[in-house]
């Protein structure tokens, strides 16, 4: 390791440290040649000398070290550009003075001294405005204008927003466009697409993902460990070049792997799955992707409109728990597990929140058959808890109609086999609980097999170390 | 004018306007500076009612969380982390390089390495190694998602403990539990938002501050809640007083702390008057959701109860019921895991497998039943230790031990979640060939943390709690989700 270190890139590394120098002093001998007019600090006159040499001094280290940092890449190249012409002018212009302000210099004393002063106010803006093009390549170019908050809040909203969609048969899906496209457009596309082009890298398109960017192409195929995209996504996240850059969302190690898998395999753009060869530690990331099992896939993907404070308000002071599901969602979340009776007014709220209820657990109430009958005009009803209640056969004939209902839950309920000819006709549903119903093995055979099911009954077997004591006699 | 209006204007006198203004003026200045300490940000709503439900910051996978902490950490090399490399090492001299700059809670001089003191197998269709110190938890081993390499800082119980549950090995800052309900509040308004049980005959060396609130309200403080007598001290009225009389009595008093409001209008009166009736309450719901008398037969079989005992299978299965009931997080902390080999007890060979056996079937039949009741998806279960054990053996003063047992070992050891939107099967982290440090994947406590937060709808960064000055949180002001382990 010893070897490899590079001198001059290691200078380059101060550059962050040092251009803070020539800020403060050469800012400094502009405010002693301007105090030094006055009678009281007359004596000042004679330090700005030695302090513009030392800021001309600084400001030459800062522009040198900037040069080699800004040959290691990873910067907006425009603003990088920009920053290094204003930090090479600084420079000049702060030995400019110097010289002027040197005794042995040929023009008079009083336009020497002119000269200088009018200078200076060159030499400060300069300053100002390199030091902000400097800010704005190491934070991002809305830095100073940024409220901080705001800016998570739409990455939050952006990766809802994104969300990948389910694949339908993994194994048949193309490598590229299902699986790595997503992805590079979740994670890769605010910054190298057609709406911005850092690093001039475009990756929105197969052939400008193999031009690659200002550092060449991007990847090797059959080379992982050479391909500068696999370099970039595996450095730690403090490291200079790391990509996505560090207040971004960041690839997942598995995300990384996939990529690897991908230009391993010859990067193709067109193979798909079944076509590569297999990778075990890619199996359950693939098998992810054709995910109805995320559990947050449930949620509507459209917003609606703000529920009815009033009857919110009212529904609360009754005792029943109700809240968004998250976020600034307007969808509801309803929960009855403090209050064990389900009253007819209860039902009628419940109805005014027709558009907004997803969830409602009325498990262990009171909740009859014939209350089903307004649960079933909760059109948005995602997730229903009805477990332990005294819910029967026809009260699940009411819930024909929900047709969005995903999750149902009817443990210690006295539902039977009639009540799974009748779920069989939700599509959408996926997950249903029958423990302790009179649900039999018959009627389970007939069940839709897209419905994930759960009949539960488990048991542990006895064994003899459960009642072994081990070391007391 | 009538006589009450009568009063009122009496009581507003030129004296008690300037008493007044002058209490005023005093109390803006003070409570200025007092803000420094303690910032009241609550919203109005969760100031009258500090436990109502409030939305995460996106929808969550899950709605609560089981936390089973083993207190005194469990031997990770005697349960999920199979070393046969270090079997091989067994009784030689602990190399320098691992002790070189190491400081360790008792071991000094060289200590001899130790093997493994438990039979290895991969289970299920995830290969995951269990020891068979867990012979039920090996049968649902594709339910359980592993962190292999979690690293804490503490290698003392108290302050790891207290680094492990509120984020800093110090004293006053808030519990996960607390913060969770403080985001959250509580789905059932009869029933605190966070409870406590405990076993395994003493509480945490950490005590009562690992479950409490902190600088937060106190209202989000873990409530501790007794699997034997009472579950809550003084629940039950006094001999002679019947409920109705109860009931008279709180009423007389919040008709008091009304009129108190309607004539001061003080927010905080009415939260005594909401704090008055929830007790109230409770007084019912708590007893009736406590009580495992009444659960059938075959559960108490399943997770091999013992009703009116205090014990860690009793408190797995009330942990479900509290679950079921809408409690938001329900701590367990089972006590006696702290296996140095001084004696018979805490022996890895002995008194370490009756602990295991206790916990095993117990832990296997919650998740057997979360997941028979449709809740395991929307239940989190996080389990794990304060820290690890060391590779070697423990040679206490330079001595030789009367049994196996390992050191305390900050440096790498075992957690594990499941349900609650965490990847079945999976695992992440990797260590030596010892299982001394991490090579890969390796999490903190605050990553843990987060991660948890992660599952109930929080980005950790932004549960804050402005606090003498600054926002707080339980991260502090690292952590990652750990996206390895969430589906």
């Amino acid at each position: 390791m010893l070897a490899e270190i590079n001198f001059t890139s290691i200078f380059g590394r101060f550059h962050p440290a040092l251009v803070h120098l020539p800020i403060g002093i050469l800012l400094l001998a502009f405010l002693f040649e301007l105090l030094s007019k006055t009678k009281r600090y007359k004596k000042l006159k004679a330090a700005v000398r030695p302090a513009l040499f030392f800021g001309t001094l600084s400001a030459v280290l800062a522009a040198f070290s900037g040069y080699i940092l800004s040959n290691e890449g990873a910067y907006d190249d425009e603003l990088l550009s920009q920053h290094k012409w204003m930090g090479f002018a600084t420079a000049g212009l702060a030995f400019l003075i110097f010289l002027f302000s040197s005794k042995s210099f040929a023009l008079p004393k009083k336009d020497q001294r002119k000269a200088v002063l009018v200078l200076f106010f060159p030499l400060v803006i300069l300053l100002m405005v390199t030091g902000h093009w400097g800010s704005s390549l190491t934070r991002g170019e809305d830095y100073l204008f940024d409220s901080g908050t705001d800016s998570l809040d739409a990455a939050n909203t952006q990766k809802i927003a994104t969300q990948r969609q389910p694949i339908e048969n993994v194994s048949e899906a193309k490598v590229y466009d299902d699986i790595i496209q997503p992805l590079l457009k979740e994670k890769c596309y605010a910054c190298h697409s057609s709406k911005k082009q850092k690093g001039q890298l475009r990756l929105d398109e197969i052939e400008l993902i193999k031009k690659g960017g200002k550092h060449g192409e991007i990847f090797t195929a059959g080379e992982p460990k050479e391909s500068e995209i696999i370099k970039r996504t595996s450095l730690s996240i403090e490291e200079k070049g790391h990509m996505p850059p560090r207040r971004e969302a960041q690839l997942t190690s598995s995300d990384i792997e996939l990529i690897k898998w991908w230009i391993t395999e010859g990067a193709s753009f067109e193979k798909k799955v079944k076509e590569l060869s297999k990778r075990e530690e890619l199996t359950n990331y693939l098998e992810s992707l054709s995910s109805t099992q995320t559990v947050n896939s449930w949620l509507p993907i459209e917003e609606v409109a703000v529920a009815d404070g009033a009857a919110i308000e009212e529904l609360r002071s009754l005792g029943v728990s109700i809240g968004s599901v998250g976020g600034k969602s307007n969808y509801l979340s309803i929960s009855f597990a403090g209050k064990k009776e389900v009253e007819q007014r209860d039902l009628e709220l419940l109805k005014i929140l027709s558009p907004q209820v997803i969830e409602l657990n009325l498990a262990r109430t009171t909740v009859s058959d014939d209350d089903l009958i307004l649960i079933s005009e909760l059109k948005e009803l995602r997730r229903l808890h009805v477990e332990h209640t005294l819910i029967t056969d026809s009260g699940i004939s009411h819930l024909q109609g929900c047709n969005n209902l995903f999750y149902l839950n009817l443990v210690e309920t006295n539902v039977s086999d009639e009540a799974l000819k009748i779920v069989n006709n939700i599509r959408s549903l996926k997950e249903l609980y029958l423990f302790n119903t009179k649900v039999t093995k018959d009627g389970l055979q007939k069940l839709n097999s897209q419905i994930k099911m759960d009949t539960g009954g488990y048991e542990l077997p006895f064994l003899a170390t459960d009642t072994l004591i081990f070391g007391r006699k | 004018m009538n006589n009450n209006d009568f009063s009122k204007l009496q009581s507003v006198s030129r004296r008690y306007f300037l008493k007044e203004s002058a209490m005023g003026l005093g109390s803006l200045a003070l409570g200025s500076l007092m803000g420094a300490c303690s910032s009241n940000e609550l919203r109005s709503s969760q100031l009258l009612d500090p436990l109502s439900p409030r939305p995460p910051h996106f929808p969550g996978k899950a709605k609560s969380v089981i936390y089973l902490h083993m207190a005194g950490s469990p031997s990770q090399l005697e349960l999920f982390d199979y070393k046969p490399e270090l079997a091989k090492l067994h009784n030689q001299d602990c190399p320098p390089s691992l002790l070189e700059g190491k400081q360790f809670a008792f071991i000094r001089g060289v200590p001899k390495m130790l093997g493994p003191q438990a039979i290895f197998k991969q289970h299920g269709e995830s290969r995951a190694w269990i020891s068979d110190n867990l012979p039920h938890l090996s049968t649902i081993a594709d339910e359980l998602s592993f962190l292999k390499a979690v690293n804490t800082d503490q290698f003392n119980h108290a302050p790891a403990q207290l680094f492990m549950h509120t984020g800093a090995p110090r004293l006053g800052r808030p519990s996960i539990g607390s913060w969770a309900t403080y985001g959250l509040g509580s789905e059932n308004s009869n029933l605190p938002g966070f409870v406590v049980l405990t076993s395994g005959g003493k509480t945490p060396d950490a005590g009562k501050s690992v479950w409490g609130s902190g600088f937060l309200p106190s209202v989000y403080q873990g409530v501790q809640c007794r699997s034997e007598g009472d579950p809550v001290l003084y629940i039950t009225d006094p001999d002679g007083i019947s409920r109705d009389l109860k009931k008279k009595t709180i009423a007389a008093i919040n008709d008091v702390n009304q009129q108190h409001y309607e004539e001061f209008q003080d927010p905080e009166t009415l939260t005594r008057i909401n704090q008055y009736e929830l007790a109230y309450r409770m007084q019912i719901s708590v007893p009736e959701v406590m009580n495992i008398n009444k659960e059938p037969d075959y559960i108490h079989q399943l997770y091999g109860t013992s009703p009116g005992k205090t014990s860690f299978a009793n408190n797995c299965l009330l942990a479900r019921k509290l679950v079921e009931n809408g409690v938001r997080f329900v701590q367990l902390f089972d006590w006696g895991w702290d296996s140095h080999g001084t004696d018979v007890d805490n022996a890895l060979d002995l008194g370490f497998r009756n602990k295991c056996r206790d916990i095993d079937r117990s832990i296997t039949a919650l998740i057997l039943d979360l997941k028979q009741r449709g809740l395991l998806d929307q239940t989190l279960i996080v389990w794990g230790g304060e820290f690890g054990r060391t590779p070697m053996q423990e040679n206490r003063d330079n001595k030789q031990m009367p049994f196996f047992g390992r050191d305390h070992h900050a440096e790498a050891f075992t957690m594990w979640m499941a349900g609650g939107g965490i990847k079945r099967g999976a695992s992440w982290g990797e260590t030596d060939e010892i299982g001394y440090s991490a090579v890969n994947g390796k999490t903190s406590v605050h990553d843990v943390q987060a991660t948890i937060l992660n599952q109930l709808g929080f980005d950790h960064e932004k549960l804050t709690y402005q606090f003498q000055g600054r926002p707080f949180r339980l991260t502090d002001v690292s952590g990652k989700v750990i996206s390895e382990i969430v589906a």
